[in-house]
């Protein structure tokens, strides 16, 4: 069982995703900000904050990429325990998902 | 030196939508000095919609109705015209409300040529001040005040 839901894991670590066409992030003033900027977002209205992280997964993001590869790129470039990493990327993911922020991509 | 991670937030900022506009016609009082006779409705002038204060007509204070420009209306998506306030030259921002219009042109829109009914209220309303005016063609060019 446990093997089989290694497997599972590895599989949706290895699908790709992307930034919807439906936002823009933009740098203003030092910070940024996302813009949904598509009719069909779930998100209109409003304007997003994100933090430093946030930022980072985004730019990630932007071209199709898979949740294993991003992981080890926030490992490569910040100083934080491994499973935190790995949990909040794939939070990210799928909250986004959620709020049809990212897509899945072939 | 490597960056401190922190768990990656997105702080969402939700706004309201300006739901109304200016209309791009303009109306002026035309009561005046006690001209509510036009439209013989000084009855209804005194019981405006049954309800209190039941005001008078707007000769009662300075005027400032009678300059279209003073008076400021709002139309909605859905096409609902409200009164959004009068610039009163001696009580400045004056609020009050939409009544009814008259659809001179039979075309179900307020436009030009049609009659409108409005009402202002005291900065206490306590006392109210009735309206009525002929629409004006809109204005070329007309700025959304929006």
């Amino acid at each position: 069982m446990k093997e089989e839901e290694k497997k599972i894991s590895d599989a949706d670590r290895e699908r790709r995703y992307q930034i919807s066409e439906d936002f823009v992030l933009r740098q203003i003033g030092g910070e940024y900000a996302i813009i949904p900027i598509g009719e069909a977002s779930s998100i209109s209205n409003a304007v997003m904050s994100p933090n430093d992280s946030a930022v980072f997964l985004w730019k990630q993001f932007m071209e199709p990429n898979s949740e294993e590869k991003v992981t080890a790129k926030v490992l490569e470039e910040y100083e934080a325990p491994a499973e935190k990493v790995k949990d909040d990327v794939h939070r990210f993911i799928q909250e986004s998902l959620r709020r049809q922020i990212l897509k899945e991509v072939d | 030196m490597e960056r401190k991670w922190e768990t990656p937030r997105i702080l969402v900022q939700e706004f309201e939508p300006n739901e109304y506009v200016a209309v791009c016609w303009t109306v002026a009082c035309r009561v005046g000095n006690g001209n509510y006779g036009e439209y013989g409705q000084e009855q209804n002038w005194r019981n405006w919609n049954g309800q209190r204060p039941y005001g008078g007509n707007c000769h009662d204070h300075t005027g400032s109705c009678s300059i279209a420009s003073n008076n400021q209306f709002n139309v909605s998506e859905s096409g609902q015209v409200s009164f959004y306030a009068e610039n009163s030259s001696d009580q400045g921002s004056l609020n009050g409300g939409y009544t009814h219009y008259i659809d001179n042109n039979g075309n179900n829109t307020i436009d030009d040529g049609d009659s409108i009914f409005w009402y202002t209220l005291s900065g206490n309303e306590d006392r109210r001040w009735n309206h009525y005016g002929i629409v004006t063609n809109p204005t070329p060019n007309h700025p959304n005040r929006s």
